[in-house]
């Protein structure tokens, strides 16, 4: 009873549209933070120790933008699917980079929402893992309050119409 | 042909007919009229005239409409002792689905004067057109139902929309990127790494020996709180003026200093050297292979304690 009860919540598209509010002003705000000091941001990423030197300063200038791109989009319902790929795209590949510099023990921080941000671990990793299935969520059953939701189907044109069957 | 006992028996398969009495169904038998349909044979388009009611003796036939996109939605596959075409008898309105031959189907066919005087003589069948078709309309919708599901669920990422995104976000990026005061070149400044001399781990080591070299690390402050070579002074290229004015500036400028501190992100070595060139020292050199090569030569580097 409950586990149905949890998986209809789960499912449900009024549940996708609390999480498209939630992700998208967590990335709206870190984005916020990083877009007006991009030498700073550039500088937390090269503690990474593992993007190139020549795609520093672009990553650094772009990054942040796709972050309250995204961020917005996701709240207004605006090409939301590509949002929610993008921003779970952009969460494995931190969870990856963060995994191997806690691999090497580098001493640093994630520099995720200011510049000084705080140490990497494994409550940053988890924070991001949910994070990321929010946005799975979003993927399958967002459909509210939405301008354009993206993919090749509009759902607004495939809902079925009630109709007399052929007799 | 089908013979007529065989046609009783048909009849007493379909819900529709089954609970006629016998002497009935014989009739029935009597009135229709046989036809046989080839396969892909379509019988019945949307939108045509109702004016019989089919009972399938034998085959099968598909009964499909339309979504929006034109794409064919199945509502239903009908085989032997099934009917089709007795709403649009009832109702008066135009067929509402096409149904085509999937099997070559024997048909039996009933028009509307001998559907209406069925009606009349057995008002009771009226009955389980109605439960029959209350039946079909939750089918139908069920089905309908499905099939749009598993097309929204279906529906493919467009690239056009990640194209969008990304391609908004560069453009604002880039022209924030001009206006902003705190702006940072998009392609960063290439040091030319030739330019600067070199020194390798075993005579950087034998300098440091006879005490005429500053070791100089490039890297930020935790990375050399965390792993540098002993006596290795830090100054991080972030704050490489202050560090400049509080412990090199008195230094001579022949003085021997080697600098290391490299990483795939950035080549902190040799801005720091650059700077400390411009700055009028004569003998500054990049330690060959940085702090790794150091200590794969075996030479000690001094680690904070770990917890």
């Amino acid at each position: 009873m409950i586990w149905s009860y949890l998986r209809r919540v789960a499912m449900s598209e009024y549940t996708a549209l609390v999480l498209r509010m939630c992700v998208g002003s967590f990335f709206l705000y870190a984005s916020m933070s990083k877009i007006p000091y991009p030498a700073q941001f550039a500088e937390a990423t090269a503690n990474y120790r593992l993007v190139p030197y020549c795609c520093l300063n672009v990553g650094a200038v772009i990054v942040p933008w796709v972050e309250f791109v995204c961020g917005l989009f996701l709240i207004i319902g605006f090409l939301s699917r590509a949002s929610a790929v993008l921003i779970g795209f952009m969460l494995i590949l931190f969870n990856i980079m963060v995994l191997i510099n806690m691999y090497w023990g580098a001493p640093i921080t994630c520099g995720c929402y200011d510049t000084v941000g705080e140490p990497i671990g494994w409550k940053k990793i988890t924070e991001n893992v949910f994070l990321l299935i929010f946005t799975i969520q979003i993927y399958c059953f967002d459909r509210l309050f939405m301008f354009r939701r993206g993919g090749l189907a509009d759902p607004a044109r495939i809902r079925p119409t009630h109709t007399v069957g052929l007799r | 042909m089908i013979e007529n006992d065989n046609k009783v028996n048909i009849l007493m398969r379909s819900r529709v007919f089954r609970d006629l009495p016998k002497e009935a169904l014989n009739a029935i038998t009597m009135a229709v009229q046989d036809r046989v349909a080839h396969q892909h044979t379509i019988i019945y388009r949307e939108g045509d005239p109702g004016d019989s009611l089919y009972i399938i003796s034998s085959g099968t036939v598909r009964i499909f409409g339309r979504n929006a996109k034109g794409v064919e939605i199945d509502l239903s596959i009908q085989g032997p002792g099934d009917t089709f075409g007795e709403m649009a008898l009832l109702t008066g309105e135009p067929i509402s689905a096409d149904v085509e031959v999937l099997e070559e189907a024997h048909l039996m066919i009933l028009t509307k004067d001998q559907f209406d005087r069925i009606l009349r003589d057995f008002p009771d069948i009226s009955k389980v057109f109605v439960k029959e078709m209350r039946r079909w309309l939750l089918r139908d919708d069920e089905r309908r139902e499905k099939e749009a599901s598993k097309a929204y669920k279906a529906s493919r990422m467009s690239w056009i929309d990640f194209s969008l995104v990304i391609l908004t976000s560069i453009v604002l990026a880039v022209i924030f990127n001009t206006t902003n005061p705190n702006g940072i070149p998009l392609l960063p400044e290439f040091l030319d790494r030739s330019s600067i001399p070199v020194v390798s781990p075993s005579a950087a080591m034998e300098e440091i020996q006879h005490g005429e070299t500053l070791i100089l690390d490039a890297m930020p402050t935790n990375f050399y709180q965390q792993r540098h070579i002993g006596g290795a002074v830090n100054i991080p290229l972030g704050i490489f003026d202050i560090v400049y004015l509080m412990a090199l500036a008195e230094e001579d400028k022949e003085k021997k200093i080697v600098v290391y501190g490299e990483t795939i992100s950035k080549p902190y070595d040799l801005e720091v050297a650059d700077k400390l060139i411009v700055r009028g020292y004569r003998n500054v050199r990049i330690l060959e292979g940085g702090l790794t090569a150091w200590e794969g030569s075996g030479y000690p580097v001094e680690e904070r304690a770990k917890k």
